[in-house]
C-alpha cells in the first residue's frame, strides 16, 4: 500500500469549478473520509485520483509515482487504484468469482478464495450479482477492488445504497476489512456520522477545496470554523466578548487562552451544556425531544436567546422547569 | 423503404441524458474508436462532396441542363406527389391511431398489429400488386369481367406510397396519443368547453408536433422512393434520375438532378431534425390511464369498417394478388421457378451489410454516448443524414466517384456492401445506442480501474452487455438491405442478383407471375422475421 498526495488540483466543468486548489495527504495504511455537502467536489476529487477525470492543474502522487501532473497522465488501468463505486458496478454477466478474478493477472483461484473469505463471502463464488443483497454486493465490490492488491482503495459513497440497519453493520465491516487488508483508503460521503465513525482522518470539503483535515475527535471538538462546526454536528453559536484570559457570553464567563480580543463567536456543542434543576434558576426549559438514549432540550436564557442541550435520559426535564447551566467545553472563533 | 430507423432516430435527440455518462467529457476517446466508427461513412461522404464539387464546378453547363430538363416541372410533379401522399398518409394514420387508442373499439391490439403491417411490405411490392390487380388484363377484370383502367401514374404512385407510409404516421400518432394527459381535456371540459372545442383547442395543438414530425418523415420517404414511382411510371425525381443515368452516355444530367434532389431532401431532413427537438418539449407522460371514449353503434360500425378497409387494401389485397398471380402462372406452366441465385445474392449482400454495420455501430455509439463532444454529435448526425438522403443519389455519387478514382472497386461486392452498411447504419446505431444507454458507465470505469485498457473493457464488459441490442440492429440492417432496390440496381456487380432486383425487373417488364413469385419469397424471407423482431424488441427499435 502507498500514500496519496494531491496538491493544488483544480478542475472545472464549463466554467463551474468543481475543485479549486484541492490538497490532500493520505498517509500509508490510513482511512481518510472526504466529507462535504453535495456539490462540494468530493466525487470529482475521487475520480481525479482514480484517473477518470483529468484535472486542469495540479499533481497526484501515489507512493512515489506521479500519476497526473505536468506532462504526466497515467490512464486509470495503470494507476493500481482499487475503486468501489456508489452503485457497486459489479459486472452483471459474471459470477462473483469472475468479478473478483477480473483484475487479477495470472492464476486467480487462490486469491479469489482468500479475498472472498476476507469479506465474509465464502460459498458465494458461483452466484450472480443479481442474486445478492445490497450488503453482499457491497462486499463483492470491495473484494473485487482488493483482489489485484492495489496501492490504494477509493470508495465513492459506499453506504448510500444500503438501508439503515445494513448501513451500520457495513460501516463496521468495511472498516474491519480495510484494516485487515492494510489498505490506504479514501472514501467519499456526505454523512458526517459515517465520516467520523469509519475514518482515521476526516477531510472536510467545501466549494471544491479541503477546509480541515484532522482525526475525527479533533474536527468535531475543534472545528476550523463555524461552518465546519455546524456541518459535523449540532452546535450552539453565541456571541461573546473576549478580554485577556476571559470570554464572557450569555451562558457565563469562562477562562480562555486564545489571543482574540473584543467581539468573538463562541461555539458550544449541545452535549457540552449541562442544565441543573434549580428552583429559581436563571434559564427555563421550553421544549424537549426525547430519543431514549438521550434527550435534546431547548433552553431559554435570561437574555431571551434559546440554546440546545443534549443530556442523558435522566433527569427528565419538563418544559417550564427552571435550570442553571454549566458549560464544560467551547470553541472561540473570530467574529464574523 | 425501411422500418425502425426513422423511429429509432427519434430517440437520439429526445432521450434524457444520463448524468453519469455526462460526467466523463474530459477523457479523450481512443483513436481507434473514431476509425472503426467513422470510417464507414467516408466512402459515401467523399463521393457526395465530389458530386457537389463536380456539379457546382460546371455551373454554367449545369444551369443549362437544369433548364433543358424542365426541372421546374419535375420539382412540381414530385412536390405534388409528396403533398398528396403526406396528406392522405397523415389522415389515415392519425385517424386509425385515434380509433385504436382513444375509443372503446374491441380487439385493439390485434387491429393495431394489422394496421401497422404494411410497414414490412416494400413499396414496389405494393405497387406491383396494384398493377397486377387492375387494368383490362388484371385480376379484378378477370374475376368480374369489368375492364378496369390500370392504376398507374400519379394515382398509382399516390396509392402505393400512401399504403407504404401511413404506418409511420400511425405509429407516431399512437405514441403521441398514449402520452396525452387526459386531465388537460377534462380541465377544458370542466371550464365549459364543448367536445368539438376541446378537440380543436386542446387535443389538436397537443398532437401538432407529432403530426409535423410524421409529415416530414412521410414526405422524405415519398421524395426518396424509387421502386413505387418507377413501377407506376410516374416521372418523379428518382425515376427521371435513374432514366438519365441508365439511358445516356453523358451522366452529367443525372448528376445535376441528384444535386437538386439532395438539396431538397436536406431541407426536409433539417426541418425534421428541428421538429423532433420541439416535439419532445410538448409531449408528456399521462398521469393516469386514458378513459376510452365510448362509440355509439353507428360510430363503432364506421370505425370497424375504416380499419377493415385499411387492412384489406394495405395487406390482404397485396398479398392475395401476389398469391393469385403465382397460382395463375403455375397453372399456365410459366417458369416461376425459385431463383436460388437471387436468394443467395440477397442473403449474402444483406448478411455482409449487417455485419459491417454492426462493427461500425458499436464504436460510433460508444463515441456518441460515452464521449459526448461536438465531433461525436456530428458523427451521429452524419449517420442519420446518410440514412435519410434519397439512396439513389448516394448510389450515383458513389458510382461517379468510383468510376474515376477507385477503378477495381467499381461494381464490386465490397463497394456495394460498404454503401449498404453506410446508408443503413442508422438502424444499427439506434438499437446499439439504446442497449448502451442501459449499461451503467461505472461498470466500464470499474474495469479500467481493475487494470484493463479501453479495448479489453469493450471486449469483456461492454460487448457482452450490449450484444443483444447490437444483434437487433444488425437484424434490422439485414432485413432492410434485403428489400433495398436502387442502390443494388446501380452498384451491383455484373451477374449479382437479388430478390428485390428480380421483383422490380420482372414487374417492369410486366411478367407479373414471375415478379409475384420473387416478391412472395422476399416477403417470407424478410417480412415475417422482421415483424417478429420489431414486436419482440420494442425497447431497442422504437
Amino acid at each position: 500500500m502507498s500514500s496519496i498526495h494531491c496538491s493544488a488540483i483544480s478542475r472545472s466543468f464549463g466554467g463551474a469549478a468543481a475543485l479549486t486548489d484541492f490538497d490532500l495527504e493520505v498517509p500509508v495504511g490510513s482511512i481518510v473520509s472526504l466529507v462535504g455537502p453535495s456539490g462540494s467536489g468530493k466525487t470529482t476529487a475521487l475520480r481525479v485520483i482514480a484517473g477518470f477525470e483529468t484535472p486542469d492543474h495540479g499533481t497526484v502522487t501515489i507512493g512515489d509515482r506521479t500519476v497526473v501532473g505536468p506532462g504526466v497522465n497515467v490512464p486509470p488501468e495503470r494507476r493500481r487504484v482499487g475503486m468501489v463505486f456508489q452503485d457497486y458496478a459489479l459486472f452483471p454477466h459474471m459470477t462473483v468469482a469472475a468479478n473478483v478474478a477480473y483484475g487479477v493477472d495470472g492464476p486467480s483461484v487462490g486469491r479469489v478464495t482468500e479475498v472472498l473469505a476476507l469479506v465474509g463471502l465464502k460459498g458465494f463464488a458461483e452466484r450472480f450479482p443479481n442474486e445478492l443483497s445490497g450488503g453482499e454486493q457491497q462486499r463483492v465490490a470491495l473484494a473485487r477492488a482488493l483482489a489485484p492488491q492495489p496501492d490504494v482503495v477509493l470508495l465513492d459513497e459506499p453506504f448510500s445504497n444500503l438501508d439503515a440497519p445494513q448501513r451500520d453493520k457495513m460501516r463496521r465491516e468495511v472498516r474491519r476489512i480495510l484494516k485487515a487488508a492494510g489498505a490506504t483508503a479514501v472514501f467519499v460521503t456526505h454523512d458526517q456520522s459515517e465520516a467520523l465513525s469509519v475514518a482515521d482522518i476526516v477531510a472536510v470539503m467545501r466549494a471544491g477545496s479541503v477546509v480541515q483535515v484532522a482525526p475525527p475527535h479533533i474536527v468535531y471538538a475543534a472545528p476550523a470554523d463555524p461552518w465546519v462546526a455546524s456541518f459535523l454536528g449540532d452546535s450552539v453559536l453565541v456571541e461573546g466578548t473576549a478580554t485577556t484570559g476571559l470570554v464572557s457570553t450569555s451562558l457565563g464567563t469562562f477562562p480562555h487562552r486564545g489571543g482574540a480580543e473584543g467581539t468573538v463567536d463562541v461555539m458550544i456543542r449541545p452535549e457540552w451544556i449541562h442544565p441543573y434543576p434549580q428552583q429559581n434558576g436563571s434559564a427555563v426549559v421550553v421544549d424537549r425531544e426525547f430519543y431514549g438514549h438521550d434527550q435534546m432540550l431547548l433552553i431559554e436564557l435570561p437574555t431571551g436567546q434559546r440554546v440546545q442541550s443534549r443530556i442523558g435520559p435522566r433527569p427528565l426535564l419538563d418544559p417550564g422547569d427552571r435550570v442553571d447551566l454549566a458549560v464544560d467545553e467551547f470553541v472561540v472563533f473570530p467574529h464574523t | 423503404m425501411t422500418v425502425g430507423a426513422p423511429i429509432d432516430a427519434r430517440s437520439e435527440l429526445n432521450e434524457p441524458t444520463a448524468p453519469a455518462s455526462m460526467r466523463a467529457p474530459s477523457r479523450r476517446a481512443p483513436w481507434w474508436l473514431w476509425v472503426a466508427g467513422g470510417a464507414i461513412l467516408v466512402p459515401v461522404g467523399v463521393p457526395l462532396v465530389a458530386l457537389f464539387v463536380r456539379v457546382v464546378g460546371a455551373s454554367s453547363e449545369a444551369w443549362s441542363i437544369l433548364f433543358s430538363l424542365r426541372t421546374v416541372e419535375l420539382v412540381v410533379r414530385s412536390a405534388l406527389l409528396v403533398v398528396l401522399v403526406t396528406a392522405s398518409a397523415l389522415a389515415i394514420g392519425v385517424g386509425a391511431a385515434w380509433l385504436l387508442v382513444r375509443t372503446d373499439l374491441r380487439f385493439k391490439v390485434a387491429w393495431g398489429v394489422l394496421v401497422a403491417l404494411p410497414l414490412v411490405i416494400p413499396s414496389y411490392v405494393i405497387a406491383l400488386s396494384y398493377l397486377a390487380a387492375s387494368g383490362p388484363r388484371g385480376l379484378i377484370a378477370d374475376a368480374t369481367g369489368i375492364p378496369l383502367p390500370v392504376v398507374s401514374g400519379l394515382p398509382g404512385a399516390w396509392l402505393a406510397l400512401t399504403l407504404s407510409t401511413y404506418p409511420y404516421a400511425f405509429l407516431i400518432a399512437t405514441a403521441a396519443l398514449r402520452r396525452f394527459d387526459p386531465a388537460l381535456e377534462e380541465a377544458a371540459a370542466g371550464l365549459g368547453a364543448s367536445r368539438a372545442r376541446v378537440f380543436r383547442t386542446v387535443t389538436l395543438p397537443q398532437l401538432r408536433p407529432a403530426m409535423g414530425a410524421a409529415a416530414l418523415l412521410v414526405g422524405l420517404y415519398t421524395l426518396s422512393d424509387f421502386g413505387a414511382v418507377s413501377l407506376m411510371r410516374f416521372d418523379a425525381f428518382t425515376r427521371v434520375i435513374y432514366a438519365q443515368y441508365s439511358g445516356r452516355l453523358d451522366r452529367t444530367p443525372a448528376a445535376v438532378l441528384s444535386v437538386v434532389l439532395i438539396l431538397i431532401a436536406l431541407t426536409l431532413i433539417l426541418a425534421e431534425e428541428r421538429s423532433r427537438g420541439r416535439a419532445a418539449y410538448f409531449s408528456r407522460r399521462a398521469t393516469r390511464p386514458l378513459v376510452p371514449m365510448h362509440l355509439e353503434r353507428t360510430g363503432a360500425a364506421a370505425g370497424y369498417v375504416f380499419i377493415a378497409i385499411l387492412v384489406i387494401v394495405g395487406v390482404v389485397l397485396p398479398v392475395g394478388v401476389l398469391v393469385a398471380w403465382l397460382l395463375r402462372g403455375l397453372a399456365a406452366n410459366q417458369t416461376v421457378s425459385v431463383q436460388w441465385e437471387a436468394i443467395a445474392g440477397s442473403l449474402l449482400g444483406s448478411a455482409l451489410a449487417a455485419f459491417v454495420a454492426m462493427a461500425a455501430a458499436v464504436p460510433a455509439m460508444i463515441l456518441a454516448v460515452r464521449y459526448r463532444s461536438t465531433a461525436s454529435r456530428w458523427l451521429e448526425r452524419s449517420v442519420y443524414i446518410t440514412f435519410s438522403l434519397p439512396h439513389i443519389t448516394v448510389a450515383l455519387a458513389v458510382v461517379f466517384f468510383s468510376v474515376r478514382y477507385l477503378g477495381p472497386l467499381y461494381q464490386s461486392l465490397t463497394l456495394l456492401v460498404i454503401v449498404y452498411a453506410a446508408i443503413f447504419l442508422a438502424q444499427a446505431t439506434g438499437a446499439t445506442r439504446a442497449a448502451l444507454l442501459q449499461v451503467n458507465p461505472s461498470v466500464e470505469d470499474a474495469s479500467r480501474s481493475l487494470g484493463k485498457g479501453a479495448f479489453t473493457t469493450l471486449r469483456r464488459v461492454t460487448l457482452p452487455l450490449i450484444w443483444k441490442g447490437v444483434a437487433v440492429g444488425g437484424a434490422l440492417v439485414f432485413l432492410t438491405t434485403m428489400k433495398e432496390l436502387p442502390v443494388t440496381l446501380i452498384l451491383r456487380p455484373t451477374g449479382f442478383e437479388t430478390l428485390a432486383v428480380r421483383v422490380w425487373s420482372a414487374a417492369d417488364e410486366l411478367f407479373y407471375a414471375r415478379a409475384s413469385a420473387s416478391a412472395l419469397v422476399l416477403l417470407l424471407v424478410s417480412a415475417v422475421p422482421m415483424y417478429v423482431l420489431v414486436i419482440r424488441n420494442r425497447e431497442f427499435v422504437t
